[in-house]
């Protein structure tokens, strides 16, 4: 190999060294994990899409009944397994024993999930109360997250929490499904963030599970921004609304910088430039002559170099160590 | 040929397999101590979520620039409407953001020792998008669709592959199978269709 000749050449290793480091790279396995999980993934979708596809052309001749029994002993035995298994609680991150732990925890939720949700649309054991049809899943799955330790779970109840406020609150349908026009929603949307980012500052201060907090913080991140700027955009009151962006902006750059968070870093300034952006164009508009068109371009072609440099040279303006 | 610093990448190699033998105790800390300042790899190396964000504000910013480059020249020749004015402006934006993107990406690889940080790529993206563009709006229209595909990709070829060998960029390589490949689906139609029409 070219690398060992240079290393040889350069007398940092010794022939010995190199003919055992070859002997090494000739005999060493070659690693499948990757592929193995993908096609284990693969096999776990193909067979429940299969099934379910199975159990909705023969539901005339099954029952519902019998569906409901089922689920609900898959359910019970997933919880069972994992009140037999579980590590004894406590306020650290605890490790599992068994490695199909938290899949089974994770499987035993979904299940529940899918039994009350089942229940209400066939049976409608919730009537009209979809508050209660949602929070009383939640509650079960902070439980079960706090038990069990599975931020997985934990992403659900928080999922839980933000649909009974009002909006359903993963990332991708918040784009997509919200019509965020309603100014209850926003502030439904505005109070669960800042909860969530409230209860993880809390629990990072008294040491309750430290390791939750990044859950926490993705999705209070997410709904924060997202309902600021649905208010920036629809609602009067503009400067409240930027005042407001400009602080969550001010917080999570902090706190990216205190837990040395890439992640919280890019979603700050994305969605800080969107809203800088907006304001600096709704105020462009209002002028309404030709060169403010020229001048919009001109902004944005500075805040993007601007950016770029604050992504360069961030350690130094920070004044992080690397 | 290989745009970036040749002893950087190869450092780079070097680094990253005495750290595999490091792990498997095949090296002692000392000598792993000697490679790491033998072999310096010093370059701007950001996380992958910065990465993403110089790859997307660098597209924002050549946008941005196309935009008031544009304007200014439509503005210049606001008098003389008709399509083959747009046409020969789009030439030349295009020609000019090419050559620009490409000389920066170029000269901050050399001045900078940037290697794989989003911007390079990003800027590399520009340039054969803006190669494209010239291309499409250079091709007259009086050719057939076919036609016209069969010279784009013709032409792109030997410049995708130059791009590949150069700066040695996985979404080029993919990008110059896939021309390849329609290359050749393109001319197998072609012939197929004048075949057809022979007949």
């Amino acid at each position: 190999m070219k690398i060992l000749e240079q290393l040889l050449s350069d007398n940092i290793l010794t022939t010995e060294e190199v003919s055992s480091i070859k002997s090494f790279e000739e005999n060493k396995p070659m690693s499948v994990h990757w592929e193995l999980r993908s096609i284990l993934y693969l096999g776990v979708l193909l067979l429940i899409s299969g099934l379910g596809i199975l159990v909705y052309m023969n539901l005339d001749t099954i029952g519902h009944q019998a569906i409901i029994a089922a689920i609900a002993i898959a359910c019970g035995y997933c919880f069972y397994y994992g009140f037999n298994h579980k590590v004894p609680f406590t306020y650290l991150e605890t490790k599992q024993i068994s490695p199909v732990f938290d899949y089974v925890v994770l499987l035993g939720c979904l299940l529940l999930g899918v039994l009350l949700g089942y229940l209400q649309y066939q049976y409608s054991v919730f009537g009209m109360h979809y508050g209660l049809a949602t929070i009383i899943p939640t509650i079960i799955y902070f439980i079960s997250a706090y038990l069990f330790d599975h931020k997985g779970i934990l992403s659900l109840g928080i999922t839980g929490l933000a649909a009974w406020a009002g909006i359903s609150a993963s990332p991708l349908q918040l784009m997509s499904e919200n019509n965020f026009n309603e100014l209850s929603i926003i502030l439904s949307g505005i109070a669960v963030g800042l909860l969530l980012a409230g209860f993880s500052r809390y629990i990072e201060i008294k040491g309750i599970k430290e390791h939750f907090s990044f859950t926490y913080n993705n999705f209070a991140i997410n709904i924060l921004f997202v309902a600021t700027l649905a208010a920036l955009f629809n609602e009067r009151w503009k400067v409240i609304s930027f005042l407001f962006l400009a602080g969550i902006c001010f917080y999570y750059i902090r706190y990216a910088i205190e837990k040395k968070s890439f992640l919280f870093l890019l979603l700050s300034i994305l969605y800080g430039y969107i809203g800088l952006t907006y304001s600096f164009f709704s105020i462009l508009i209002n002028m309404a002559d030709d060169f403010s068109i020229i001048l919009g371009m001109f902004f944005i072609l500075a805040s993007c170099a601007g950016v770029i440099l604050f992504f360069i040279y961030y350690k130094r303006i920070l004044k992080i160590k690397k | 040929m290989i745009a970036y610093n040749t002893t950087l990448l190869n450092n780079i190699a070097i680094v990253k397999k005495a750290k595999q033998w490091y792990a498997n105790n095949l090296i002692t800390t000392d000598q792993m101590g000697t490679i790491l300042k033998k072999y310096p790899v010093d370059y701007f190396k950001p996380n992958l979520f910065v990465k993403i964000g110089l790859f997307v504000f660098t597209i924002f910013m050549v946008s941005a620039a196309l935009g008031i480059f544009s304007l200014f020249l439509f503005s210049l020749f606001a008098n003389f409407h008709n399509s083959d004015t747009t046409d020969g402006i789009g030439i030349f934006a295009s020609i000019v953001f090419a050559g620009l993107c490409g000389f920066f990406h170029e000269k901050f690889i050399k001045w900078r020792n940037w290697y794989n940080n989003g911007i390079d790529s990003a800027l590399l993206y520009c340039a054969l998008s803006f190669t494209v563009s010239v291309l499409a709006f250079g091709l007259s229209n009086n050719l057939n669709g076919d036609d016209r595909l069969m010279i784009l990709y013709t032409i792109m070829l030997p410049i995708l592959f130059f791009a590949m060998i150069r700066y040695i960029d996985r979404i080029v390589a993919v990008l110059f199978s896939a021309t390849h490949f329609n290359t050749a689906l393109v001319a197998r139609l072609c012939h197929t269709t004048k075949t057809l029409c022979n007949q």
